[in-house]
C-alpha cells in the first residue's frame, strides 16, 4: 500500500521500471514485533549510509499463520531519479508494532508500542496496518511514523 | 485497506447510489499468481470496454492464505461520475507474485515488476499505484501485487 495518500513511482523507461539501484526493497521475515522492527531499523540504517534521500513509496505487511511468521516489504526510491514519488522520508522513518490474540489486548498493546515509540517527540502517524489469520492466534499490528 | 488508491472516494446522494447499477463489488478466488491475475485483468478489461457511462476502479483489495492457498482479490468499481478513482481505461497491468519466504518474495516482486515493462507502449509512462501482500497459514504462500497506471504525459506535474 501507499507509504502516504500521494505517493506513487512514475517510470518513462523499461530502465526505471528495472532499476535496482533506485528502487530498493527492504524485505524482512519475522514472528517477533521486537525483533522484526531490529531487522527493519538496521536495514533503514544501512541505507542511510548512502549518499541518497531516500523515500518511501509503499509498505506491506502480511503473514500469521501456524508459524507465525509475518513478512514485512518496504520499496524505497531516490527521488532524484523518479521525481515523481512523493513518499515518506527514509530518515524520518519509524514503526510502532505489535503482537496480541484477541480484540482487547490487540486494542491495549497498538496504544502502549505506539506510545512508546513516539515519546518525548512530534511524530505523525502514516498508516496502521494488521494482519493474522489462521486459527487466530497471532495478530501483528504496525504503524508507520514520520518524525517531525 | 482503504482510499489506497489516488484520491478514491465515493459520493452518494442517495440510497439508490449505494445500492444502485452504478456499483459494482466483484470478487475473483485464486491460489495461482498467473491466473488470479488473468482473471483480474478480465475483469477491469469488462469494465474499462463500458463508455456509458465510464466506470472507475475505487477499491481493490487482497487477502487470504490459508492452508488452501486460497486468495481473494476483492473489487469495488463505480461510474466515474460517483467516483473520484482510478478510471479503468487507465490501467496498465496489474501483475502478481507468489513465494514463500523473504528472498523468494523479493525475487518474485521484482520479476513481477519486469512484467510491467510491456505496459510502457501504451502511453509511454507507467505509475505505479498501489501494493498489497497477503498470506498466511504456516507461512508456506505469500501472495503480493502491484497496480499501475497510464499516464498521459501531459498530464504529469
Amino acid at each position: 500500500m501507499r507509504a502516504s495518500p500521494d505517493s506513487f513511482i512514475a517510470c518513462s523507461t523499461s530502465d526505471e521500471i528495472l532499476d535496482t539501484d533506485n528502487r530498493r526493497f527492504i524485505v524482512v521475515q519475522s514472528a517477533d514485533p521486537v525483533d522484526l522492527k531490529t531487522q527493519v531499523m538496521a536495514a533503514i540504517a544501512v541505507l542511510l549510509n548512502d549518499d541518497i534521500a531516500w523515500e518511501i513509496a509503499f509498505v506491506d505487511l502480511a503473514g500469521g499463520g501456524d508459524g507465525h511468521t509475518f513478512v514485512f516489504m518496504m520499496e524505497i526510491v531516490n527521488p532524484a531519479e523518479f521525481e515523481h514519488a512523493d513518499g515518506q522520508s527514509l530518515i524520518a522513518f519509524d514503526m510502532a508494532n505489535w503482537l496480541a490474540s484477541e480484540q482487547e489486548a490487540l486494542t491495549i498493546v497498538d496504544n502502549a508500542a505506539l506510545a512508546a515509540s513516539v515519546v518525548g517527540q512530534e511524530a505523525a502517524i502514516f498508516q496502521t496496518m494488521v494482519a493474522g489469520a489462521c486459527k487466530g492466534t497471532r495478530f501483528m499490528g504496525l504503524e508507520t511514523i514520520q518524525r517531525t | 485497506m482503504s482510499r489506497s488508491i489516488t484520491n478514491a472516494a465515493l459520493v452518494y446522494t442517495s440510497s439508490s447510489d449505494i445500492t444502485g447499477p452504478l456499483s459494482e463489488t466483484r470478487v475473483i478466488e485464486s491460489a495461482d499468481p498467473e491466473d488470479m491475475e488473468t482473471q483480474v485483468a478480465g475483469v477491469i478489461a469488462e469494465f474499462a470496454a463500458r463508455t456509458d457511462p465510464a466506470w472507475s476502479i475505487t477499491h481493490l483489495d487482497l487477502a487470504g492464505g490459508g492452508d488452501g492457498h486460497a486468495f481473494v482479490c476483492v473489487m469495488e468499481f463505480e461510474a466515474t461520475d460517483l467516483a473520484l478513482g482510478l478510471d479503468t481505461t487507465k490501467v496498465a497491468a496489474i501483475v502478481f507474485y507468489m513465494a514463500s519466504q523473504r528472498d523468494a518474495l523479493l525475487t518474485a516482486r521484482l520479476d513481477a515488476q519486469a512484467r510491467l515493462v510491456p505496459a510502457l507502449s501504451q502511453t509511454g509512462i507507467v505509475t505505479e499505484i498501489q501494493t498489497g501482500l497477503a498470506g498466511t497459514s504456516k507461512g508456506t504462500r505469500f501472495m503480493g501485487f502491484v497496480l499501475a497506471e497510464n499516464v498521459d504525459p501531459g498530464d504529469q506535474g
